[in-house]
């Protein structure tokens, strides 16, 4: 029966060439749309790859002082993040790095900018990097600040036209780093783990960081399990009363927060709540309108049909065998359409990639991301298909004999 | 002919609701994605209010001491400065343009709370800086001692302040002693760089090694360089025995702080370009299908003479009008984001450059998937036509 079903959707889809293109190319780029925001909300979120353990790590951003004249918000201080977060039970280890900035790097006569990041050696554990050369550098060599950094891969296409770079020297911010280890790329969407060479925090030109709690650090805190976040928490809630700040300010507030909590307060709402409600609207708004875009082309090609359905009607077929016909058709004509969309989706993601428009953003199409698709090709075939199947299997028979009608 | 295109809209009126619900989203996205450009756009084409190239921020550390001890070091550090080659003027500051700190303030203003952004300068500031003074002075030796504390306030605070009257030379009390004097307004300073919105910003005259410590050194063109920062963080070591110091040209802290503020918005674009370009197909498709199936209708039209410019300009007309539908009730939701007063989000001129942006780009939209449909109904043979009747 199906078979049939199926033969003669394709029949009739045969009927009108380019029509049927527009209608099978609508849903497969319609997929696409789908799975584009897919992957980059997949390549922004999700705990994977490099930062594999971000499901059980919070990340120390911004801290506050207080006084009856204002607030003053900056990026935390390695004072407070070595002396006090460091100190905590809870983690199973505490990284604290420095954000990373551009910077100029001079190779022979050649001056690059590269961006470095200086971390201390923990930030290894919490950051799962793929290495490909050499390894990490530790805290011993954080503590003797060792001359020592990690490069990427980039970097070492600029600097030495990839060839092996383990034990090489380069120049970078005007010091010299024997290199490490390198590491594949890592997009400029993860912000705890992106940059080009990552170097020791101590070999700073000074030693001034070290007195500072506010600063331009930022702190990862890794839990041993999830269930250890909200102690975690409360922990590091605990200890910011006792941190020492300057004379004139009366308090000193911080917050660990997860990815998504720390993106929400640099938001204008501010609140973790409203930026939820924000993006659940928003996430509404955006998957309507594929939906609506969907059921608008297969309205209009299961309407091409309404003479088949005046037959099939008049010679009695029930409104429930004909719904499901449709259904049916749809939703295999929505998969065949994913399967297109999919692989759509994998030419232009490595066209953005490709772009860098993003830096190093490597967004790609895993196992997961098929999955997503298949799903959503599914719900949105039957969502868009029960609509159509329904307005036509209440068609008159008569009018719908006749070519159908409004 | 208006009416009754109209009618014939309506008679179809469930196929309709959904093409004209389609657009209505569309306008929504379109809109939200030319509104987050415009008002980039415009923010990034606004005076900064300074002037970034040149310049080296050097964060220094000194080692502890009183307020007065630590007053003479930073002083004798940015002498040491000043004097040295390649150096033209230095001045100290508490938080550096494009820092991502930010230290904000509240002032109850006749009964108004007004949120600003605050900073602590010294008096050569304004020259490194090239700050533009738009009414009265910068900080200077006349504020010695005086009976009041020196504020200079940007362009927009003064107007938040003062409206159209002139702010320089008003006192306020915000519960110090002495009070607070405007001495001068400058143009907008936006500390956070080209891409931030705009907002009060305040200026305090700063005890230098106290409120400002780091120094903002201007450097001749071309005089920065590794072996150029090297030398000047040893003489200011000498300067100050244990006192630590990290220099940062303020070109490289910009790049960084650019990227930051416009990889959403590229993320943003990009996905509601292939929004748009869905919509289009669909849009085709759904045509298609209404010329196809009032075959009839226009073959009737056909036989009584209608010439097929006239067909096509039907079907053409039909479409815009279902668009204009959708896009009154876009036009209807978008516009309480200025009814609600959130102007902070979005000013009533980019606004109306979003809108008519947005307009333009769906009525575009529209009409060109209008085309080939209509160009299939003026193709429709009256003979072919009449013989369903």
């Amino acid at each position: 029966m199906l078979k049939n079903y199926l033969k003669l959707a394709l029949k009739v889809l045969l009927r009108r060439k380019f029509f049927t293109f527009v209608s099978l190319f609508g849903v497969a780029f319609t997929l696409l749309v789908l799975l584009l925001a897919t992957s980059i909300l997949d390549h922004l979120f999700t705990a994977r790859g490099v930062e594999a353990k971000f499901d059980r790590t919070l990340v120390v951003g911004s801290v506050r002082l207080i006084n009856d004249r204002g607030v003053m918000q900056t990026p935390a201080g390695y004072r407070f993040l070595d002396r006090y977060v460091r100190k905590m039970q809870t983690p199973e280890t505490v990284s604290a790095y420095m954000r990373e900035q551009k910077v100029a790097s001079y190779q022979g006569d050649s001056k690059r900018e590269v961006y470095l990041k200086r971390t201390d050696g923990e930030y290894w554990k919490i950051l799962d990097f793929e290495f490909v050369e050499g390894g990490p550098y530790t805290a011993a060599d954080e503590r003797k600040a060792s001359f020592v950094a990690v490069i990427n891969e980039s970097t070492r296409r600029m600097f030495f036209g990839g060839e092996r770079a383990l034990g090489k020297r380069i120049e970078v911010d005007g010091q010299r780093f024997r290199v490490a280890g390198v590491v594949r790329d890592v997009s400029y969407l993860q912000p705890a783990a992106f940059s080009d060479v990552w170097v020791p925090i101590s070999t700073l030109r000074s030693t001034a960081y070290r007195d500072e709690i506010t600063g331009n650090f930022t702190g990862l805190l890794l839990a041993r399990s999830r269930a250890d976040l909200p102690k975690m928490r409360r922990e590091f809630e605990a200890l910011l009363p006792a941190v020492e700040r300057p004379k004139e300010w009366d308090r000193f507030e911080s917050m660990a927060t997860t990815r998504f909590e720390g993106m929400a307060r640099e938001m204008p709402t501010r609140s973790v709540w409203a930026a939820r409600l924000l993006f659940i609207v928003a996430a509404v708004l955006f998957m309507t309108l594929p939906a609506v875009n969907l059921i608008n082309l297969n309205l209009s090609r299961i309407l091409e049909r309404a003479p088949e359905i005046g037959v099939r009607k008049a010679f009695g077929a029930s409104t429930s065998s004909l719904v499901g016909q449709f259904v049916v058709e749809n939703v295999v004509l929505t998969l065949i359409g994913g399967v297109i969309g999919l692989a759509l989706t994998a030419v232009l993601l490595s066209a953005i990639n490709g772009m860098d428009l993003i830096p190093y953003a490597q967004m790609r199409i895993n196992l997961r991301i098929f999955g997503y698709a298949m799903v959503l090709a599914v719900v949105f075939g039957l969502f868009s298909g029960v609509y159509p199947a329904w307005r036509m299997s209440r068609l008159h028979p008569v009018q719908a004999l006749r070519g159908g009608s409004r | 002919m208006t009416r009754h295109l109209l009618k014939l809209i309506w008679n179809r009126k469930k196929n309709n609701a959904l093409v004209v619900l389609e657009i209505f989203i569309s306008f929504v996205v379109v809109f939200a994605v030319f509104a987050a450009v415009a008002v980039f756009a415009g923010n990034y084409r606004r005076p900064l209010g300074f002037e970034y190239q040149n310049v080296l921020a050097i964060s220094v550390e000194l080692p502890g001491g009183s307020d007065q001890e630590r007053g003479a070091w930073f002083e004798s550090l940015l002498g040491v400065l000043r004097s040295h080659p390649g150096v033209d003027s230095a001045a100290g500051v508490m938080l550096e343009p494009y820092f991502e700190g930010r230290h904000s303030g509240i002032w109850d203003v006749g009964g108004q709370r007004i949120e600003f952004d605050r900073n602590y300068a010294t008096d050569d500031f304004a020259r490194v800086m090239g700050l533009r003074l738009v009414d009265g002075r910068w900080f200077g030796r006349e504020d010695d001692g005086a009976a009041w504390r020196p504020v200079v306030l940007d362009r927009d605070f003064a107007r938040t302040l003062y409206g159209t009257e002139r702010a320089v030379g008003r006192e306020f009390d915000q519960g110090s002693t002495p009070p607070y004097r405007v001495v001068g307004v400058i143009e907008d300073y936006r500390a956070q760089g080209e891409y931030s919105p705009r907002g009060n910003y305040v200026f305090h005259r700063a005890s230098p090694g106290v409120d400002a410590t780091r120094i903002m050194a201007r450097l001749h063109p071309g005089a920065y360089g590794a072996s150029f920062e090297n030398h000047l963080l040893r003489a200011l070591e000498r300067a100050v025995p244990g006192a630590s110091f990290v220099a940062r040209p303020l070109a490289q802290a910009r790049q960084s702080a650019l990227r930051t503020w416009i990889t959403p918005v590229i993320i943003g674009a990009l996905v509601g370009a292939f929004l748009i370009l869905m919509v289009a197909l669909g849009l085709t498709g759904v045509m298609w299908q209404n010329v196809t199936q009032r075959t009839r209708e226009l073959g009737l039209r056909r036989a009584l003479g209608a010439a097929r410019g006239r067909i096509r300009r039907q079907i053409v007309a039909e479409i815009v009008l279902i668009a204009s539908l959708g896009i009154a009730a876009g036009i209807a939701v978008v516009i309480q984001v200025p009814l609600m007063g959130l102007t902070s989000i979005i000013e009533g001129g980019m606004f109306a450059v979003a809108v008519s942006g947005a307009l333009v780009l769906i009525y575009a939209l529209a009409v060109t998937c209008g085309l080939y449909p209509s160009w299939l109904a003026s193709r429709v043979e009256p003979a072919e036509a009449l013989h369903y009747e």
